[in-house]
């Protein structure tokens, strides 16, 4: 009977020093008792005060049947101060029950302040309320805090077309690595600090808690092989954030650590390490995207893209027979006048053939060139046709181990990218110097 | 629920502190959503309204007609407009229309002819002039008769028995009238113990006269917090809530954002988004405690043309938590432990109360059971989606319980009907102005209002 005995002071003390309004369910609440308990405690300190000559009024909460009127009779339930108890519940045919709402040590003058008394402590334990009440239903059980439905499906997106078990776990066992080692790096306070004020000012209305699982979830996506290019964000951040930014999942961890708990710091970390890379040219993103919903998400073109891993791999890239989002498959017939062609016509993956080794993702390209032919009626045409022009070799890894490869190239490649990109692309043409005449072919 | 049970518990919280309380636990009832007719599959608007009559009167002439024979004998010969005869008896079937001179028109206000001054904002459209026609797929006859005009509305599958008399062609004189019969009713089963089902509506939220006190003791008393055990008791017996639209209020549906430009109202948030994060804390804590279905109302963030789309998820983050909490449309069909609840947020009701003399909330809905149709005036002079192949407001099947929410009192009364029918009609008040909800006893069929208020004066401390 402990609690019992401190509960009369701790009343005394709310009322009286601090002048609340102590409700039945605010008293319920921070005392983690029963309603009716509570209720009743608040009686009991009444009849005390009431004793002691000490000066507290009461509001009571009377339930019954009102007398008859028009043949109805209305089941009321009021709350009245203690002044008007009695004349009240002569006026009711039948009495339910009464009990104490509230003690406070002025009079109040409307309901507002009783609404107002607890509707912080309610709001704060919104989903423990139920606990204290007298009725219990075991239907409703609160699923975890999920992030919202779009987040989820955008989030599952790059899951699904990042056709790499490591990405996923890497996303998973992110989001622990990083809160933990969130602390150390003394590199990452100084990101940390130098990041926060533009982050700071793009991210707005997103939940936190959203964002930061967001954050970590593409973080470690991101830390994966692929990178999202963000490029529509263009942040700037040194190279040397590129660099970290850059690290696959090994690196992860630092990269974690950096950020910390700056949500935004990640995302810009991230465009960070996509910035220079493509610029209007491959934007895969779905997983990015996902980050960029509080810029209010750039899916423009995201689908058709084929998600590259880096800038560097573009041209070999691929998630060899992965479910790519890429639309492929229609581009198999040739001869399709494919004029309007989505994105770039550079290299589309053919993901159906090249399924010789396991690693080599990308043998063919396909490339639109232009041939002309005599047609039946004897005229010459001349289309834009899809060809594949099978390429080998050097560009050719295993995308994994091209993930794996330190983003610390990033920089590099991402110059070296548009060259890259330059010879097996139809549509640029490197400027002929006078030396190239000299030139062995 | 309210007969005194032996001991007057009352006071019994009027007492020290005992260390136990009992928990009562709340059953959760046998509950099946019957109103996938209304759910939206696809969007196109590019039909006309002519389909969705065509199929009204497709569909319920049949029955209509079988309602005659019976009425009128077996061997009534049946026409269609364009065989009648003249002086001839017989009937015809076909849907009403009320022409009415008051009924705005959007020819006639843009029309320059009638360049007059803007009609005075009216509450009622009828008119002494006003005609009724009947219509069928290929012609329209004016009635004359018994039949009383200014009660009727457009939309109705109506049998007239008359005759079109030689020397008044054009007219068709009626003597009699009726319409299809309601379904019988699938007898609702015995129920051992009371269970409650609670209708609210008109919260309103958003507005300056919110009542938000009030709204709290709802919760409160619903959840189990209010009264003393023995009430708490009864109250564990509340089986659904069922919170009939107009959650928010009309002023948060403030268009004048619209008006102003955008560098002005840029940080302004719209009045909707407050009201609707209230609204999640409110049902949050109901959801924590009993089934709750929220339809959309008038004022509320969904769309305006009948049937209306349940409430988007995203509006109640954390309500949604609990799988006790779902959004539903208007009108809401469902079962619950055997009883078949129909209703509606009370727009169909409103629009009839517009467009003809019927005043009482309760004579409307006993004319939707007769007539068999929840929502006549869809889509003439009520908001209503071009259906194709379907009309999903003909009353199929005979409901037990048929309420509408946000009307001005709270009333309820019991409807026999011809093939020994009962159906209890109930009429819910808005909570904002009455802070009235209405509890239904689905053992009994009896129906009562439940009253929140906090009286305070303003006399200082004696």
């Amino acid at each position: 009977m402990a609690t019992d005995s401190m509960y009369l002071e701790n009343l005394e003390e709310y009322v009286n020093d601090e002048g609340k309004i102590v409700t039945y369910k605010w008293l319920s609440l921070n005392l983690h008792v029963h309603v009716n308990e509570a209720k009743q405690m608040l009686y009991t300190f009444v009849e005390k005060q009431r004793k002691k000559k000490e000066n507290v009024t009461a509001t009571y909460f009377v339930s019954g049947l009102s007398k008859p009127r028009d043949g109805i009779q209305l089941y009321t339930c009021t709350v009245v101060p203690e002044e008007d108890l009695e004349s009240y519940k002569d006026s009711l045919s039948m009495i339910h029950s009464v009990h104490v709402y509230s003690v406070q040590k002025a009079s109040l003058k409307d309901s507002n302040s009783l609404y107002t008394a607890d509707y912080d402590s309610v709001k704060e334990n919104l989903f423990d309320i139920h606990k204290y009440s007298s009725i219990k239903y075991d239907k409703a059980k609160p699923t975890s805090d999920v992030k919202r439905p779009q987040a989820k499906s955008v989030k599952e997106e790059p899951k699904v077309n990042q056709a790499n078990g490591s990405t996923t776990t890497t996303a998973n066992g992110h989001p622990t690595k990083s809160k933990k080692d969130a602390k150390k790096a003394g590199i990452a306070g100084m990101f940390a600090n130098a990041s926060k004020k533009t982050e700071d000012s793009s991210s707005k209305n997103t939940e936190d808690k959203k964002t930061e699982d967001h954050k970590l979830e593409t973080e470690g996506l991101s830390a994966g092989p692929k990178q999202d290019k963000k490029s529509q964000k263009e942040t700037k951040k040194g190279g040397v954030m590129n660099f970290f930014a850059n690290h696959t999942g090994k690196k992860g961890a630092p990269k974690s650590e950096e950020i910390q708990k700056e949500d935004k710091q990640k995302e810009e970390k991230k465009k960070d390490s996509q910035p220079k890379q493509n610029g209007k040219g491959k934007r895969s993103k779905k997983t990015r995207d996902a980050d960029s919903d509080e810029e209010g998400g750039r899916k423009k073109r995201r689908r058709i893209r084929m998600e590259m891993s880096d800038s560097s791999e573009e041209e070999m890239d691929y998630e060899s027979p992965a479910p790519s989002p890429v639309p492929s498959p229609p581009r198999d017939p040739s001869p399709v006048p494919n004029t309007p062609e989505k994105e770039s016509p550079k290299k589309e993956e053919e993901t159906v053939k090249p399924t010789q080794n396991g690693e080599r993702h990308r043998v063919r390209r396909r490339k639109l060139v232009p041939k002309t032919f005599m047609d039946d009626d004897g005229f010459m045409v001349t289309e834009k046709v899809w060809e594949s022009e099978s390429t080998d070799a050097s560009d050719t890894e295993p995308p994994p181990p091209v993930k794996e490869t330190p983003k610390a190239a990033s920089p590099q490649k991402k110059k070296a990218s548009p060259k890259k990109k330059s010879p097996p692309s139809a549509a640029s043409r490197k400027q002929m110097s006078i030396s190239s005449f000299f030139v062995k072919k | 629920m309210f007969e005194k049970r032996g001991h007057d518990h009352s006071s019994d919280l009027l007492s020290k502190p005992q260390q136990t309380h009992t928990r009562f636990e709340r059953q959760s009832g046998n509950f099946s959503n019957c109103s996938e007719r209304f759910l939206l599959k696809d969007r196109t608007f590019n039909r006309q309204y002519a389909h969705l009559y065509a199929e009204r009167l497709w569909e319920v002439r049949p029955k209509v007609e079988i309602a005659a024979r019976k009425k009128w004998g077996k061997d009534i010969c049946i026409r269609k407009l364009h065989e009648l005869q003249s002086d001839e008896t017989c009937v015809v079937t076909g849907t009403l229309f009320k022409h009415m001179e008051l009924k705005p028109s959007i020819l006639q206000e843009i029309s320059e002819e009638h360049n007059l001054m803007p009609q005075p904002v009216r509450t009622k459209f009828v008119d002494d002039s006003d005609k009724l026609y009947l219509e069928d797929e290929l012609q329209r006859i004016i009635l004359v008769g018994d039949l009383d005009v200014q009660t009727a509305v457009t939309g109705v599958i109506i049998a007239v028995y008359g005759k079109e008399p030689d020397d008044d062609r054009g007219k068709f004189h009626v003597e009699k009238y009726c319409f299809r019969m309601l379904k019988e009713q699938v007898p609702r089963p015995i129920l051992e113990k009371d269970k409650y089902l609670i209708l609210i509506s008109g919260l309103e939220l958003g507005s300056k006269e919110e009542q938000s006190f009030t709204l709290q003791l709802f919760v409160d008393m619903v959840t189990g917090m209010l009264g003393n055990s023995q009430e708490q008791g009864h109250c564990s017996e509340i089986s659904r809530i069922v919170v009939a639209g107009n959650s928010l209020s009309s002023s948060t549906q403030d268009k004048d954002s619209l008006q102003k430009a955008k560098y002005l109202s840029k940080k302004s948030a719209a009045g909707s988004v407050e009201a609707i994060k209230s609204l999640d804390d409110v049902f949050t804590q109901l959801a924590s405690s009993v089934d709750v279905d929220l339809m959309p109302g008038e004022f509320d963030p969904a769309n305006y043309t009948l049937p209306q789309q349940p409430l988007h998820k995203c509006m109640f983050p954390q309500a949604l938590r609990y799988p006790t909490f779902q959004t539903v449309t208007n009108p809401y069909d469902f079962t619950i432990e055997g009883v078949r609840v129909l209703g509606t947020s009370g727009q169909p009701i409103q629009d009839i109360i517009k467009y003809s003399t019927n005043e009482e909330p309760l004579d409307i809905l006993e004319k939707n059971l007769e007539w068999g149709h929840l929502a006549p005036t869809a889509p003439d002079t009520l908001g209503c989606y071009p259906f194709y192949k379907e009309d999903p407001f003909i009353i199929e099947d005979c409901p037990h319980i048929l309420f509408a929410g946000n009307m001005t009192k709270f009333d309820s009364k019991m409807f026999r009907g011809p093939g020994g029918q009962e159906v209890l009609l109930v009429s819910v008040p808005r909570f904002s102005q009455t802070a009235t909800a209405v509890m239904v006893n689905l053992k009994t069929q009896d129906c009562h209002p439940i009253q929140f208020s906090a009286s305070f004066t303003s006399e200082p401390n004696r």
